[in-house]
């Protein structure tokens, strides 16, 4: 069996499949049994400021495009980020992080562009001991009227700036993810 | 960095209630597009950082559209450091990444490769279009054995492409060397896997269709009918 574990920006994993930021990494006990069936790590689905959480539709929230066979080949979703409290997500990654220490655990983030937000939330993230964070510049519905996700994601000078800030209040890794909702990804 | 995220889209329109799908008591919006479907525009992405002037080799975690471990390798083959999924841990739960260890492992044995050896082996294969060899030169073949018989070739060919596929009387298809141009569309249409290939023409063979010998590495560049290049010459 060939050595798959991975390096990524310094975060040690047992193999390089992670879990995407969304449903599959909401909760500890999703993140639990992921880490029973074998992932090597997971980003955690993302997380925004302090304060009462966002609310999703309560009719369907995916759409699809299937092949002759039925088969799924495209998923399309109008879910926001966590629906769950700040500290509830908080103390579930903690616990996760200490129980599960040879897995990647990094948290997505996506609070309003400003310093002091960002400044603040990642005060509260390196408390957890995960192990960098992801910064969500990519929903689709980032909240545009509140400067968040892919809003910002569209402007490279927006991208610099944020992660300049995180640089500069957090010491851990961090990754920052793209839009595709663009014309040149460089 | 990572990516992708999800795309813009409106995945199909309710008939009946003219409303968008997903359908929220009648109206709908975009949503964000992920799976199978997005994985070659994520794949060109990865692949545009990592051979990118200013982003090449900066760490890249790729997302979109990984199922299987053929599907990763390839993520590392243009330069992503790990992968990240989503859909195909909702489509088929937690326990799809035990075929996706057990199959990588299996390759990079069978390659005798490590996995960072693997991580950009396929980046410097990705060119501009104008450094592609115009000498190198195929013609399709069909394996009569392997044909079922159900014309889509000659469909395809004949309406679309170059009219090189010739069908006899009783329904075998060959190819016309000297008119088919190596598109490849009979090859994607055929419903038998591997019925129809691309065969490499030798160098220093005629090519039947253009009467010209089959040459030495050349492109665009250097071609006498770019205005460019003609430009240059003088
Ligand atoms: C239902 C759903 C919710 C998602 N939520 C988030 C999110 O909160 N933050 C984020 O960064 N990406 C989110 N994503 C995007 C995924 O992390 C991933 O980038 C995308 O699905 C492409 O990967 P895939 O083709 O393997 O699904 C979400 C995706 C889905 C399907
Ligand atoms: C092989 C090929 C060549 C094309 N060449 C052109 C072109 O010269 N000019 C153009 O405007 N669109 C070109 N297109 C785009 C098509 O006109 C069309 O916009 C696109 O294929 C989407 O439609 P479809 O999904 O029905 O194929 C080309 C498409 C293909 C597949
Ligand atoms: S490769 Fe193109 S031109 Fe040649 S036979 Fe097939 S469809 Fe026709
Ligand atoms: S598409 Fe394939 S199977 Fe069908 S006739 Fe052509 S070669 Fe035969």
């Amino acid at each position: 069996m060939a050595d798959l574990t991975s390096n990524f920006i310094g975060i040690k994993s047992p193999n390089p499949f992670w879990l995407a930021s969304a449903p599959p990494t909401d909760k500890e006990y999703n993140v639990v049994r992921a880490f029973q069936a074998g992932w090597g790590g997971v980003v955690w689905k993302t997380l925004g400021s302090e304060g009462p959480p966002v609310v999703n539709v309560n009719g369907p929230r995916y759409g699809a495009i299937w092949g002759a066979d039925r088969r799924l080949l495209g998923l399309n979703n109008i879910e926001l980020i966590t629906d769950r409290p700040l500290e509830v997500n908080l103390r579930e990654i903690k616990t996760v992080k200490r129980a599960w220490k040879d897995r990647a655990l990094v948290i997505s983030l996506m609070v309003p562009c400003d310093e002091e937000s960002w400044k603040d939330i990642l005060a509260r993230i390196e408390d957890t001991e995960a192990d960098g964070v992801e910064l969500n510049f990519g929903c689709p519905h980032g909240m545009a009227e509140r400067g968040m996700g892919s809003a910002v994601g569209q402007v490279p000078e927006y991208i610099e700036m944020v992660t300049a800030w995180v640089k500069k209040h957090s010491r851990m890794p961090c990754i920052v993810k793209l839009t595709p909702n663009i014309t040149d990804i460089r | 960095m990572s990516l992708i995220n999800t795309i813009n889209s409106i995945t199909g329109v309710n008939l009946d209630s003219f409303s968008p799908e997903p359908m929220i008591d009648g109206k709908g919006t975009h949503g964000g597009y992920c799976g199978p479907a997005v994985k070659p525009i994520a794949l060109n992405m990865v692949a545009e950082i990592a051979r990118g002037a200013e982003t090449r080799g900066l760490p890249i975690s790729g997302i979109g559209g990984v199922t299987t471990w053929r599907d990763a390798a390839e993520f590392f083959a243009l330069g992503a450091g790990n992968v990240q999924v989503c859909t195909a841990a909702m489509t088929y739960g937690f326990k799809v990444v035990q075929e996706m260890i057990s199959g990588l492992s299996q390759y990079l044995d069978e390659k005798d490769m490590t996995l960072s050896d693997l991580v950009g082996r396929a980046t410097p294969n990705v060119t501009d279009w104008q450094f592609l060899n115009l000498n190198y030169v195929t013609k399709a073949h069909i394996d009569e054995a392997a044909c079922i018989k159900c014309g889509r070739c000659y469909a395809a060919c004949e309406d679309t492409s170059h009219q090189a596929i010739a069908m006899s009387a009783d329904r075998v298809f060959s190819v016309k060397d000297d008119e088919c141009v190596a598109c490849n569309l009979c090859v994607n249409v055929c419903p038998v896997e591997d019925c129809i290939t691309m065969v490499p023409m030798a160098k220093g063979a005629v090519d039947p269709r253009t009467g010209l010998k089959v040459g030495d590495y050349a492109n665009w560049t250097t071609h006498p009918n770019n205005p460019m290049s003609a430009k240059a010459a003088e």
